[in-house]
């Protein structure tokens, strides 16, 4: 096992490596930097080069990938260039919203999908599987945003059953929180639930046909055993890889969603920070959700092995 | 089958049921919940900028002297009587008894030194910089040594120069004063959770703490305005401030809201960068200035006929504060004229001017600019439009110079005298070129050695002139506040500055129980 | 239930050929001025003078989605393009030459295939400052190892038939066979996957329009177009619905269009 996690990480440390290197390396090349924001109006050659010495900006490239790279390993993002707030402070505030909400809507997701990815692949060729596969090809064309603007129209102006805006936070009662969560978590979750049914669909439907189902069906088993023993952990599998492509979407959906509902989450940090040409942000924080993406990568596929030990080779 | 769903649909319609939209708003806790759309950068008064920071700083801070809300008039603070003495350039203060800060330290003449020189020597604004020195006769009184004549100096003391901070709690908590500041306002800060909310709890020793019915404030910062509307409408916020004209007539509509249009010192402006040619040429600017046309803008903004009217001067006619009249009506849209000045400045093709926009406010977006760009087009004015945050915004117009042009507001100063040295004045702080306007810097200086009405009207009257010939701003359009109240509070105080004091604010059903 | 499904695919054919056409002839048949602004009529009702009503500034809607056409279709372009650019030559070494190099090439893609895309888009953004082309080529290079990894299977699958066997004992260049036997063999996967592609970028293309990154103003745009009608929600709900409707149509008939290649594909 240790083995196998050990070679997992090995792939999965370079892609983080490699997204640092990109992230990076985008932001370090483009002219007028934060020297120059720093610096401000009026500015001499001489100013900018005294502050370009200070930041260390006038190292080596490589030196200062390195400098980065450690010092955001160990938290310290530097200061955004807007408001000389600690990055890192500001991130560890956020960052728990957009998890709450990513892993909510990948919860709802799977909670949703699950179900209706079976039942479409029991009950093939009929109305309900129509209707699902409808459905679920429906939620994947749908813009995340729009719907959320949709449903704020419909449930929190219109219907006022949920507020229109913002999170609560736990202080305000488990209650009002879980109120203020139940409509971003559901539009984002939307086209990730399409994408589970649909997977969860083809994997059932290649159990089912599979050789030793149909041994087990003539030996007489009852179809709740079949389904519930052996089709379901083994449509599982494919369900289990799909989280990790959604992830990635997710946390790209977490962003828009974040605008539309206005949650201090890390999307609305990158938006402001794209927005505001405030690097050293856009860095930090495009740097922790790549990672925190990859880190739910890594954690599918353990939880792959452990489901299914046919997918350790 | 569909087992996970309709799990997932009982627990949906259980949280509905869960009383909408109950949030904060707290009446049987007597905790205000108020929603705005901006939260401030810091509460430390000398560090911040912001015009709509005065919600939490009114609440967080007491002021030396206040104002009489309608008439702007100075009136007690913390100080219970002031003088100038004959020639203007000294003030004597005297406090009232017993006061404390919120950490229990005495608030005496010697805090009130401390934290006017901190504001003088680190102060964003320049407010104090006519101070010469402080005097403390006894630990009641203090006299405030002026270095010229300055009768404005008692609306100042009554803003954030006025907000007296404790020393030691600065000194002690350093950094963290931006967040954790101690005055010795009604409300104490209980805790602040960016991008989230604020939470204020009431200081049981403010000195005049039978006026404050709440027991707690707590400010929702609300970015959009649909949202801040519909917080309104489902009840999340008992007070919704700064809202977007827009929505009103869904907020007229819902019986349970009392929508205001409060009067304001503020306006919608277009910032022109003096320093950043050509718009240090006067023609120029008054070609922007003319193709324009305000009254659409302000029709489509905030809704026909909404606010005192389209302007072309700063200060609004509504108040004690009045600029003359014939000129804020005086400039009409005319395209043609325009395209002509720009011949005569040396653009006889037109010019391509760059303006930077953000969207979230009233009007300071591309809502704006898109129309103002179809205006500018037959005067041969090509917008260039750059769309950022707020902050980030200034910042580049205001640092950086990237930008001829802004899109954004005034919220005006508490007395009219200070817009004009600010703006128009040699050495204000807004006039980035140090441009000099002829006649301008001997108006301000007499302005500032009287206090007599009629001669400050005749030499204000002199700079409207002035400013509307040299436009070194381009304002648009008045523009009031828009608030509603849920129909369980009253008490609300909306003072001609346009910048609200909630503490004032009470539950009617509360009170009435006493 | 087989008719059911060739209705739709006949529809989506029929929409996206309706999009084609509007895209090539757009400005001419354009009603009116996009640009243009009543400010006396915003949010005005569909009538005969404008069909789908107006917007916040009186402009005709209809016009400006026929306008706003043509950059939706160019950024799906150069994001499909980028991705196939980068994609197509990546699956083909890798599935042509195979051992080591494909191991590699292949780890790269799973590397990159964690990618949040829209991350990406947003850095470039902050980078290059926002446009279509910039995001839609960032857009493109996240979506390429997708690609890769289609073309790669379909090499594979084709790589050993008979004919690519008997071109090799005649001798025939390697590149030679990879353009003329393998990849039109290669070609159906790829196809489908394609539309798949195409899809997606439409809708990250329309999330960064919403988020100010995209094509700026007042340039008409379907992503700006919602993002425009986002604050006059309680005004005017149904701002929002046009801009969406025609988004969603787009999509849907790609992925359908997609479906049914598939479908074809795998029967034969």
């Amino acid at each position: 096992m240790l083995r196998i996690f050990l070679r997992r990480l090995l792939i999965l440390v370079p892609t983080a490596l490699f997204g640092s290197i990109l992230i990076f390396a985008l932001v370090q090349v483009i002219p007028g930097g934060a020297a120059e924001t720093i610096a401000g109006d009026d500015s001499s050659p001489e100013t900018i080069a005294r502050i370009r010495a200070q930041l260390g900006l006038d190292r080596p490239l490589h030196e200062q990938y390195v400098q980065w790279l450690t010092d955001a390993l160990q938290g310290d993002f530097g200061r955004s260039l807007l408001d000389n707030r600690q990055i890192g402070a500001d991130i560890a505030e956020r960052l728990p919203h957009t998890l709450e909400l990513a892993i909510t809507a990948l919860v709802i997701a799977l909670l949703i999908g699950i179900p209706l990815g079976i039942a479409s692949a029991i009950y093939r060729r009929s109305v309900l599987e129509g209707a699902i596969t409808s459905l679920s090809g429906l939620a994947l064309a749908v813009p995340e945003f729009w719907m959320a603007m949709v449903s704020i129209n419909l449930f929190a102006i219109k219907l006022a059953w949920f507020p229109a805006t913002g999170l609560e936070p736990w202080s305000a009662g488990w209650d009002n929180h879980i109120n203020s969560m139940v409509m971003p978590a559901l539009t984002l979750s939307s086209g990730a639930a399409a994408v589970v049914t649909r997977f969860t669909r083809s994997g059932m439907i290649g159990a089912l046909d599979s050789h030793y189902i149909r041994t087990a069906r003539s030996v007489g088993l009852s179809p709740a055993r079949i389904y519930l023993q052996f089709a379901f952990k083994n449509a599982l599998v494919p369900v289990v890889t799909v989280v990790g492509i959604v992830a990635g979407s997710l946390i790209g959906g977490a962003v828009l969603v974040e605008q539309v509902f206005v949650i201090p989450g890390l999307g609305a940090m990158l938006v402001n920070g794209v927005l505001q040409k405030d690097y050293p942000t856009v860095q930090s924080v495009a740097l922790v959700l790549t990672i925190a993406v990859i880190l739910i990568n890594l954690i599918v596929d353990m939880a792959c092995l452990v489901l299914d030990p046919r997918t350790r080779n | 089958m569909l087992v996970g769903s309709r799990v997932i649909a009982i627990a949906l319609l259980s949280t509905a049921l869960l009383q909408p939209g109950a949030g904060f708003a707290d009446a049987r806790n007597n905790v205000l919940t108020i929603g705005l759309a901006t939260e401030p950068f810091t509460l430390y008064p000398a560090m911040g900028v912001g015009g709509t920071d005065y919600p939490y700083l009114y609440s967080l801070f007491a002021r030396l002297l206040t104002f009489d809300p309608k008439s702007l008039e100075p009136r007690p603070g913390l100080a219970e009587s002031w003088e100038f003495s004959p020639d203007k350039r000294a003030l004597k203060l005297k406090l009232r008894e017993n006061l404390t800060f919120q950490d229990g330290t005495t608030l005496d003449a010697e805090a009130v030194k401390a934290s006017l020189m901190n504001f003088k020597e680190h102060g964003r604004v320049q407010d104090l910089e006519v101070v010469e020195a402080i005097d403390v006769i006894d630990p009641r009184t203090l006299v405030v040594k002026l270095d010229r004549p300055y009768s404005p100096m008692t609306a100042i003391l009554a803003d954030r120069a006025g907000m007296i901070i404790s020393s030691t709690a600065l000194k002690a908590a350093g950094k963290d004063f931006d967040r954790k500041p101690i005055g010795a306002g009604p409300f104490m800060i209980k805790n602040w959770t960016s991008g989230s909310n604020m939470e204020l709890v009431r200081f049981p020793n403010y000195y005049d703490k039978d006026s404050i019915k709440l027991s707690g404030i707590v400010f929702k910062f609300i970015a959009n305005a649909p949202s801040l509307a519909s917080a309104a409408l489902s009840g999340q916020v008992d007070y919704a401030f700064g809202l977007d004209p827009k929505n009103l007539p869904a907020l007229k509509a819902n019986p349970r809201l009392r929508v205001a249009i409060e009067p304001s010192l503020s306006l919608n402006q277009i910032g022109i960068h003096l320093g950043y040619p050509p718009m240090d040429n006067v023609l120029v600017r008054r070609a922007v200035s003319m193709s324009i046309d305000r009254e659409a803008l302000r029709d489509v903004i905030l809704g026909k006929d909404v606010g005192e009217g389209p302007t072309a001067n700063m200060v609004p006619p509504t108040q004690a504060f009045k600029s003359s009249p014939q000129f804020p009506a005086s400039i009409k849209y005319d395209p043609a004229k325009a395209k002509q000045l720009l011949a005569e400045a040396g653009f006889p093709n037109g010019i391509t001017l760059k303006i930077c926009a953000s969207n979230g406010g009233v009007g300071t977006g591309t809502d704006v600019t898109d129309i103002e760009r179809e205006q500018m087009r037959p005067a041969g004015i090509t917008l260039d439009v750059v769309v950022m945050n707020s902050s980030a915004c200034l910042q580049a117009y205001n640092l950086r110079r990237e930008f001829q042009l802004w899109q954004g507001g005034w919220s005006g100063r508490p007395h009219r005298f200070m817009t004009y040295s600010q703006y128009f004045g040699t050495n204000g702080q807004y006039n980035k070129a140090k441009t000099r306007f002829p006649g301008v810097d001997e108006a301000l200086e007499k302005i500032a050695a009287t206090d007599d009405p009629e001669q400050q009207e005749s030499l204000f009257a002199d700079l409207d002139r002035i400013w509307v010939e040299q436009m070194p701003v381009a304002p648009l359009f008045w523009r009031p506040n828009f608030s509603a109240y849920s129909s369980q509070i009253a008490g609300e105080t909306p003072n001609a500055q346009g910048k609200p004091d909630p503490t004032s604010i009470y539950f009617i059903a509360n009170e009435k129980k006493k | 239930m087989g008719n059911r499904f060739r209705i739709g695919f006949h529809l989506a054919v029929a929409f996206l050929t309706l999009l084609a056409f509007v895209v090539v002839f757009g400005p001419a048949l354009a009603p009116y001025d996009p640009l243009a602004q009543n400010l006396r009529n915003p949010f005005g009702p569909p009538t005969w003078v404008n069909w789908l009503g107006t917007d916040n500034l009186g402009r005709d809607v209809l016009t400006r989605l026929m306008i706003g056409a043509r950059p939706a279709l160019t950024g799906v372009l150069i994001a499909v393009g980028t991705a196939a650019l980068v994609g197509v030559p990546w699956g083909l070494t890798a599935g042509y030459i195979g051992g080591l190099l494909d191991n590699i090439l292949m780890r790269i893609a799973d590397a990159l295939l964690v990618f949040p895309g829209l991350i990406l888009a947003l850095v470039l953004t902050a980078v290059f400052g926002p446009s279509l082309k910039t995001s839609m080529i960032a857009i493109g290079f996240v979506y390429s190892p997708i690609l890769a990894r289609v073309v790669r299977s379909g090499v594979l699958v084709v790589r050993n038939r008979d004919y690519v066997v008997v071109t090799r004992l005649y001798g025939l260049s390697g590149w030679h066979r990879m353009w003329q036997h393998v990849l039109p063999n290669a070609a159906a996967p790829i196809i489908v996957q394609i539309t798949l592609l195409m899809g997606l970028s439409l809708l990250a293309q329309i999330g960064l329009g919403f988020l100010g990154v995209g094509l700026q103003p007042p340039n008409p745009s379907w992503g700006g177009a919602l993002a425009e009608s986002f604050p006059y929600i309680i005004v005017s709900p149904q701002a929002s619905i046009v801009p969406g409707v025609v988004v969603v149509l787009t999509v849907l008939s790609l992925y359908r269009v997609g479906d049914e290649l598939r479908d074809r594909f795998t029967r034969e």
